[in-house]
């Protein structure tokens, strides 16, 4: 079999645009991380493949006494108890989402979320200017929408050929909208104006009442009604009003009314 | 087990939201209080709940709320159905389906409109038999009319049209289904407990004073289908197409409702010869002869065929001098007679009028039409 080619990590890319790691192209990328002031990376600290054990000498020797497998577990460290959590005076594990729980609906807040996280990637990679800065620089293009005119075709002819930039602007524009896109369909992106309608892009629809409410053939029509649920009995017998009479007959003789459950 | 119970039937989960109802808005100043025993608390008492939303679950109303009828989809296909105008709203569409047994409130239900569309559906058919059969006796006229605008035709009409009833009437039932309290199957059509009334067949005379087509009816009570807390299916059906009929009136005016009429009413086959019924045909037809100066009729043979055999038939004419009144054929020579007069007698009352003029089709001016007076007949030969 064929070994399928793997992108690199998303973190990693974010960690490689860092200007350090640039300026050490003879380095490999293990030390490289480990030169880096940043946290290494969870990638590389979990990573088989590229763990180099620390302690290896040059000659490839591994120093110190010998390994003993434990056969107790004492002198073990333990963690994530409420005592070790009040030896430690650590604050309680908050889970932070990655992507924001509200979706932008908004296509021009889209495209300026979108437009954002180009100017914030481009600004750290130049590491020149804030990315605060560049992007009040670039505020009159709320005035003039990007959607029509020349800011449209200028943002259609910047290229996105550079893997990582695009990816990292991808991955920030997630942030930033909370809109989802997968991996292949941001690899296969090419442009600016593409990212952007990647991301306005309306989104499939999970059922068959979502698909007719974005296509509106049934929903315009004042004599059609979609329900977004299987219509039951009881709904054909309150549609006639029915039900109210079923109901009060099955109180008053004490059965059950819906299913029986257990 | 646990036996899971909805308690919908009481407490529904079901919510209306209402329009808000605000408390009226009156002043209490204190002069109006000096010297009472009551005084009012202190404060503003005026609006004490204005921005609370009251909310009652659907089933509580007693019929549907009026907003409701503009997301109904068989209202939405009813109005198209029938072609009706857009200037008829679909509320009031919905208003007409609502029996006054459903919703006693005259502001929700039809019985306003079903006055004036069943008077509106009395004069425009009874205008046109006048004026197309002119020499029509009052008790086919009564009876025509019965087949054209009666609580029959009409319920009939309703199926046509595709409107479905009810089960029960209530705000929680879709708008375009036809809302009343029906009677209970089974039970009887009138009170057993209560004193019978006599019921007279009344004459023609007597229906045309009362203003009344119905023959079988007394004469001191009120009509049966009113104020009654149930109705038959057919009463409800009545007064659902009377409603529409005067709502079109309303709404849409003078010209769309004779068109309304005109389309679903009289576009209805009805053999008007097979209404009348005669007693004795060939005295009416001397009577009749006698009256407008014709000769009297007499019968001939004009051919037979298996005089002898077991089914004979004989064709046999009536004339009135030279001219033929009437031509049938019998198994025998009276049956011929009777036949030949019954049918002489139908020419002459069901003579139609090349041309008519109508007076509501030129009410108003609006049409361009001019008035010709129409043929009137002196009446029908009194046996």
């Amino acid at each position: 079999m064929r070994r399928i080619p793997r992108p690199q990590n998303a973190i990693d890319l974010v960690t490689a645009l860092s200007p350090r790691s640039q300026t050490n192209t003879w380095l490999c990328r293990p030390c490289q991380l480990r030169a880096a002031s940043l946290p290494k990376p969870l990638t590389a600290r979990y990573s088989t493949s590229t763990g180099t054990p620390e302690t290896s000498d040059s000659d490839g020797e591994v120093q110190g006494p010998p390994y003993v497998p434990a056969q107790t577990w004492d002198g073990l460290e333990w963690f994530g108890s409420p005592e070790w959590v009040a030896e430690t005076n650590r604050q309680p594990f908050k889970y932070k989402r990655f992507l924001p729980k509200q979706k932008s609906a908004d296509p021009s807040t889209i495209r300026h979320a979108v437009q954002r996280a180009f100017i914030e990637v481009l600004t750290l990679r130049e590491a020149g200017a804030s990315p605060d800065e560049l992007w009040k620089r670039t505020e009159s293009a709320k005035d003039n929408p990007p959607g029509e005119g020349e800011e449209a075709k200028k943002w259609g002819r910047i290229p996105l050929t550079d893997f990582s930039l695009k990816f990292a602007v991808a991955k920030r524009a997630m942030q930033l909208t909370g809109i989802r896109v997968s991996d292949a369909a941001v690899f296969g992106v090419h442009s600016a104006d593409r990212l952007i309608k990647l991301f306005t892009a309306t989104p499939k629809p999970k059922n068959v009442t979502e698909k007719l409410e974005q296509t509106q053939a049934l929903s315009k029509l004042p004599n059609v009604k979609v329900s977004p649920k299987k219509l039951t009995e009881i709904d054909k017998e309150t549609e006639i009003g029915r039900w109210k009479v079923i109901e009060y007959e099955l109180l008053q003789r004490g059965l059950p009314v819906t299913r029986m459950t257990r | 087990m646990r036996v899971r119970t909805s308690l919908s039937a009481l407490t529904f989960q079901a919510m209306a939201t209402m329009p808000a109802m605000r408390a009226p808005a009156t002043m209490v100043l204190a002069f109006q209080f000096a010297g009472w025993l009551y005084q009012p608390p202190a404060g503003d008492q005026t609006s004490p709940r204005s921005n609370e939303q009251i909310t009652r679950p659907l089933e509580e109303l007693p019929s549907p709320p009026v907003s409701s009828s503009l997301s109904a989809p068989r209202l939405a296909a009813l109005h198209a159905r029938l072609t009706l105008s857009p200037r008829l709203p679909l509320q009031t569409l919905h208003r007409t389906l609502i029996h006054p047994t459903a919703d006693p409130d005259p502001r929700f239900n039809n019985a306003s409109l079903a006055l004036l569309g069943g008077e509106l559906l009395g004069y425009h058919t009874a205008e046109h038999l006048i004026c197309h059969y002119p020499r029509l006796p009052m008790s086919v006229f009564f009876a025509a009319q019965d087949a054209y605008i009666g609580p029959r035709a009409l319920s009939v009409i309703t199926r046509e049209w595709g409107v479905d009833k009810a089960a029960e009437p209530g705000g929680e039932v879709a708008p375009g289904l036809l809302q009343f309290r029906a009677i209970p199957a089974g039970a009887p059509l009138t009170d057993p407990d209560a004193p019978k009334e006599k019921i007279w067949n009344r004459g023609v005379s007597s229906r045309i004073a009362s203003d009344d087509s119905n023959p079988r009816r007394s004469i001191r009570t009120e009509d049966p289908s009113e104020n009654k807390d149930e109705v038959s299916y057919e009463q409800a059906c009545t007064s659902f197409v009377r409603a529409l009929v005067g709502a079109v009136h309303l709404h849409c005016g003078r010209n769309a409702s004779l068109a309304f009429h005109r389309d679903h009413f009289l576009s209805r086959h009805l053999d008007f010869a097979k209404l009348f019924d005669f007693d004795d045909p060939a005295r009416d037809l001397s009577r009749l002869c006698a009256r407008e100066g014709f000769e009297p009729p007499i019968a001939r043979l004009i051919s037979e065929t298996g005089r002898l055999s077991r089914h004979p038939v004989f064709v046999v004419g009536v004339y009135s001098g030279r001219d033929k009144l009437g031509e049938a054929a019998g198994a025998s020579l009276n049956e011929g007679r009777v036949r030949a007069a019954a049918q002489a007698l139908k020419a002459w009352y069901l003579y139609s009028p090349p041309e008519v003029t109508k007076p509501s089709s030129v009410e108003g001016g609006e049409t361009g039409k001019k008035w010709i007076p129409n043929y009137v007949d002196c009446g029908e030969v009194v046996a």
